[in-house]
């Protein structure tokens, strides 16, 4: 069930309703059948025998090792289901990568609850996070209908404790988280869903079409893949919303980032901060790490000697970022290592690039610069993600050759763009509604606000054509397929 | 150990790590003060004061700590 159906929005009105019409204490039962059904319209009976068995497990692991004394029973039983669940997801997901036949079973998101259900395990064990005693109440967190699909990757702090007591009724939240799912409709129908076309024709012929068609086609990709995962957490967020819960950001204005690992704390922050504290820390402070440490400080003196082994570790990290996006080169290379050997390559070479600014007399604190840096960044990016799009790090690699092989400016003048599936009015979509998010994101970052908290200061009636005017613009411009069902979200396949 | 003696300890941490001489922490200190402190110095930063305090942190306790406050809070909570 993609949350862009009309099933989706009648499963989370129906819910809503009911959930506000059950007493506080009770409610988290309006959001157990909901989950209940949600898995059951997602998953065959085998991946929803999977997604229990593994639930009860993290349930029961988590209660015992609470409450247990015993230092080696809580940390065998921790270990034990940390294993479990990474090995399931593992060969549940990207089996292929080991040379073992992919069995076509996986359970929706299982690339998101894993990683929710270890912190879950951790924060019991370090005894950092809480527990639910009630195992209907704590299915009802761990199934959490509308973030199963795409995340973001959730700690029980964040709203389980509201799952378990209850939300009192708001109206701010109703109408609040209403209006962000209609916002994430907006990005994900009308801008991500629209734009796909032309990325598609390229990506499809890029004999046919290189050179700068390919640039277009990579930059058109970055705005479809924030339009489509940044809609897709909007509608998750603001679902969340209705019911008064608090979910973590995954997105915090990453395009305005000067540098590359900046990037990657905005975007998909719950990723990134899930691989920080649970692979990378973890490694950098092992005694293994620490023993390497001071060997190389040794070697090569304090300031480098300590960062080799940082380095190390961040390339594992960023291996295992491009392998939980798919257990093929082209996310391993494109948006895992790549981005891993920019970011080193960056800090290493840091007191060069500092004595060839100064030589040059670059004002490092002058607005071009920062654009500069700005610009950089998503070319950093978008050479990333062209591997992500092209399927194949073979093909990457063919489209990146193709991209600079021909020189081809006159596509943007001898009308050659609006002959790739998109006409003039459907690009004028694009960019109208483009832009009315660049604008939204510009209020943000100069305010500190969302564009609907700073609607609550003007008048109801300002407010409500606002809004009334987003969903009518949703129902016209949206790109439906048959039955009310648009193309997948691209978050949705990991 | 008193919160100030443990500072004086900590203060000396922080300087040979971020090798400032300069460097003064208190309960409000995060890592925007520090210009070096981020999310990769701050495992040596964890790891040179278990050595100094001679404790351990677990993983969870580190991901979690907001500010120098709540760091010493949970030294001295270790020591005690």
């Amino acid at each position: 069930m993609a949350l862009t159906s009309l099933l989706f929005l009648i499963l989370l009105l129906g819910t809503a309703i009911m959930y506000y019409c059950l007493p506080c204490k009770i409610r988290w039962i309006a959001i157990l059948i909901a989950d209940a059904f949600f898995l059951y319209k997602c998953n065959s009976l085998l991946e929803n025998a999977i997604w229990l068995a593994e639930a009860a497990i993290v349930y029961g692991v988590a209660y015992a090792v609470a409450t247990s004394a015993g230092e080696t029973v809580r940390k065998a039983l921790t270990y034990v289901t940390v294993i479990i669940l990474a090995t399931t997801l593992i060969l549940l997901k990207e089996s292929t990568f080991f040379g073992i036949k992919d069995i076509g079973v996986a359970p929706i998101g299982i690339s998101y609850y894993t990683l929710s259900w270890i912190t879950y395990i951790c924060g019991a064990y370090w005894k950092t996070g809480e527990v639910q005693k009630n195992p209907l109440k704590f299915l009802a967190f761990a199934g959490f209908f509308p973030i199963l699909a795409s995340g973001p990757i959730v700690k029980y702090e964040d709203f389980g404790r509201e799952v378990s007591g209850g939300v009192k009724l708001s109206l701010d939240n109703i109408t609040n988280g209403a209006a962000r799912i209609a916002w994430g409709f907006m990005k994900k129908l009308v801008i991500a869903d629209r734009i796909a076309t032309f990325i598609n024709t390229v990506y499809d012929n890029p004999y046919m079409y290189p050179g700068l068609f390919i640039w277009v086609a990579n930059a058109f990709f970055i705005i479809q893949l924030y339009a489509d995962f940044s809609g897709c957490i909007d509608i998750a967020l603001g679902a969340g919303e209705m019911f008064g819960f608090k979910l973590p950001e995954n997105f915090n204005l990453p395009f305005l980032s000067q540098t590359l690992e900046e990037f990657w704390r905005r975007w998909h922050i719950t990723l990134g901060g899930w691989l920080r504290d649970y692979v990378l820390y973890p490694i950098l402070k092992s005694g293994l790490w620490q023993r390497l440490t001071a060997g190389t400080k040794k070697r090569f003196g304090k300031k480098y000697g300590k960062k080799i082994p940082t380095w190390i570790g961040l390339m594992i990290s960023w291996f295992l970022v491009g392998f939980w996006h798919g257990g093929s080169f082209n996310y391993i290379f494109g948006v895992g290592i790549l981005f891993g050997i920019i970011i080193i390559l960056g800090d290493a070479l840091s007191p060069i690039f500092d004595k060839i600014n100064k030589a040059l007399r670059i004002n490092t604190e002058a607005f071009s610069w920062k654009i500069f840096r700005v610009l950089r960044t998503w070319l950093f990016f978008g050479t990333g993600l062209s591997f992500f799009r092209a399927g194949g790090l073979r093909v990457g690699f063919r489209n990146l050759g193709l991209s600079v092989s021909v020189w081809n400016p006159w596509i943007f003048f001898d009308g050659s763009l609006w002959e790739m599936g998109l006409d003039r009015t459907e690009f004028s979509i694009i960019l109208f509604f483009g832009t009315v998010v660049i604008i939204a994101g510009i209020l943000r970052a100069v305010t500190g606000k969302s564009v609907r908290e700073l609607l609550k200061s003007q008048n109801m009636l300002f407010r409500w054509l606002l809004y009334a005017g987003l969903v009518y613009s949703v129902i016209i411009y949206g790109c439906y397929g048959s039955g009310f069902s648009s193309a997948a979200f691209i978050y949705q396949g990991f | 150990m008193t919160r100030e003696e443990a500072y004086e300890k900590l203060n000396e941490v922080f300087r040979d790590v971020f090798d400032d001489e300069e460097i003064v922490v208190n309960d409000a200190t995060t890592a925007n003060d520090i210009e070096d402190w981020d999310s990769l110095e701050h495992i040596n930063l964890v790891v040179a004061v278990e050595k100094c305090f001679g404790i351990k942190f677990n993983m969870g306790e580190v991901a979690k700590l907001k500010n120098v406050g709540e760091m010493m809070d949970l030294i001295l909570n270790k020591i005690g």
